[in-house]
């Protein structure tokens, strides 16, 4: 099993839910976080406060998935996230030891819908 | 409210009405309504709408504005500030305040003979209104006052400190500045003029809260953390309920529904309108985007700049003032305060303080002797602008070393300010064990 997090443009999480879905992957959590880095950064002014703000509004999505669908969700994943400008953001894949389904208790249950 | 150095027009204007109104009650209404003829119904009931109006400035007008000003930590203790004053300051108004300011006294302060509003009788008259309108209409200006001080030592204060703070400063500063002004007292003997607070409310709250944010000093990490608002949203539509309340504030300081109110009307839009254009266009040339805070920062101090103007000047008179009022205030929020270096945490001196001198002298220089009997610079009065400057001098004068003595005392008995801790940790939840926002 895989873990898969990924960083995304916020404005690219609908496509990206339609193209994991796709892929039969229907579970899946995302986040809006504020990510720091690369030459993004934008000015904020507030009367006399001016502030260079690094940290950008993106939106974090996290899901479990089988071995051997993993490249093709991460695939797929890159393709709907992709605008082509900077700031994209990035997918990392993880080596996951196990999920337990939290009402039956069960282990790996359905690695579908992890 | 100019009424006392314009109350000579008023007499004039309300003895035409009146018997106006009795012809009216002879002709077409029942003789029990007679007794109460010397009361305008339609004055009155202006009069009660305005009352609310300017309550409506405060809560919740100021609160959201400043409310969304500050960081998600202090959010109620700012709502909280500016209630309790509200509360406090109606409470001090009734007791003590009022006899302070209207009472017979001398030139400086009232007397002692309306203490606990004694004398005040359900069919006591203040010109063709009831008494009681007229001293909850002065009490909801009094409740503003000290709200707006809350804004230059956001984030910091001890809550115990700031009401005593502010029930001293409403009796010892407030009550004597608005009795010099419209109580009868040397102010307005001089020939000041200030229709509708900008030296009683808005100098003398924007200097209070200069000489605090001086004497309370910074916030933890000013200049090396970023504060931003935590929520413009709630500002905007703060403003837009001080906007709106504004006209009763203003029209309503006829103390009249009139066409003296009208026109007080008419400017009051006119230069919040200008004053909100004039920030936005300095602001999207220096700095390159129109901001909303400064759409919003522009026209509530095109509001302050008129409020002692709105019964004086004509229409162009007012967007001349609205115009440089605008352009004025984003000096004083900005340049003025960044080679300061105070922390007037939500610009309590930047906009009500500068707003508020420049549009008390520019009252002088655009008074209209056919609105408001008192001809300004423009119509050849250049004394007019010597008075207004003498009334904005002994003001800030006043104001500053009283406001410095009192602040003073209390830092050396209860303290003015939170500790380190309870300050990083935010005032919500040191000072009043609670949270704004569950997420």
């Amino acid at each position: 099993m895989k873990y898969v997090i990924a960083i995304i443009q916020s404005h690219m999480l609908e496509d990206v839910k339609d193209a994991l879905v796709a892929l039969d992957i229907t579970t899946f959590t995302a986040i809006e976080v504020r990510r720091f880095g690369g030459s993004e950064e934008h000015t904020e002014f507030y009367r006399a406060a001016e502030y260079s703000v690094g940290f950008l509004p993106k939106t974090k999505i996290e899901f479990a998935v089988s071995d051997e669908l993993a490249d093709r969700a991460v695939k797929s994943l890159r393709d709907a996230a992709t605008t082509g400008s900077t700031g994209d953001g990035r997918i990392y894949v993880l080596e996951l030891a196990k999920t337990v389904q939290i009402r039956t208790g069960k282990a790996d249950a359905d690695v579908l819908a992890l | 409210m100019a009424w006392f150095a314009g109350m000579g027009a008023v007499c004039r204007r309300s003895i035409g009405t009146v018997s106006l109104a009795l012809c009216a009650i002879v002709l077409f209404v029942p003789p029990a309504g007679a007794q109460d003829s010397a009361i305008d119904t339609g004055n009155t009931a202006w009069m009660l709408t305005s009352t609310a109006l300017v309550i409506l400035m405060t809560v919740p007008g100021l609160i959201l504005f400043y409310g969304g000003l500050v960081r998600k930590k202090n959010v109620l203790a700012t709502f909280v500030q500016c209630f309790a004053t509200c509360a406090l300051t109606s409470v001090i108004w009734m007791v003590a305040g009022y006899s302070l300011a209207f009472s017979e006294g001398n030139a400086f302060i009232g007397g002692f003979g309306a203490l606990f509003l004694n004398g005040m009788e359900v069919d006591s008259m203040v010109g063709t209104i009831p008494e009681s309108v007229f001293m909850t209409f002065q009490m909801a200006f009094a409740v503003i006052a000290p709200a707006l001080i809350t804004g230059a030592y956001a984030d910091r204060m001890k809550f115990s400190a700031m009401l005593v703070f502010n029930a001293l400063w409403v009796l010892l500063v407030y009550a004597p500045v608005c009795h010099w002004v419209w109580g009868g007292g040397f102010l307005a003997g001089d020939g000041v003029l200030d229709y509708a607070g900008g030296t009683v409310v808005h100098i003398n709250a924007g200097v209070a809260g200069l000489v605090a944010a001086l004497v309370i000093g910074k916030r933890l990490r000013y200049g090396s953390e970023h504060f931003p608002p935590h929520s413009l949203a709630l500002s905007i539509v703060g403003a837009a309920l001080l906007w709106v309340g504004w006209f009763g504030f203003n029209a309503g300081s006829a103390l009249a529904a009139d066409g003296r109110a009208g026109m007080a009307m008419a400017v009051t839009q006119i230069a919040a309108a200008g004053a909100a254009l004039s920030w936005m266009v300095v602001e999207w040339a220096l700095r390159g985007k129109p901001s909303g805070l400064g759409l919003i920062s522009g026209a509530v101090g095109g509001l302050v700049a008129i409020t002692p103007a709105a019964g004086f000047v004509s229409p162009v008179g007012g967007l001349a003032i609205g115009v440089i009022a605008g352009a004025a205030c984003y000096w004083g929020a900005n340049a003025l305060k960044r080679r300061m270096k105070y922390d007037d945490s939500l610009d309590a001196f930047g906009i009500h303080g500068i707003g508020g001198i420049v549009g008390a002298v520019l009252t002088g220089v655009f008074a209209s002797e056919a609105i408001g009997g008192v001809p300004g610079l423009i119509e050849g009065n250049v004394g007019q602008v010597w008075q207004q400057i003498w009334g904005v001098a002994i003001t800030m004068a006043y104001c500053a070393v009283v406001t410095w003595g009192m602040l003073f005392l209390i830092g050396k008995t209860i303290g003015l300010r939170v500790d380190e801790k309870a300050e990083t940790i935010g005032l919500d939840i040191s000072l009043h064990g609670e949270r704004a926002y569950e997420m």
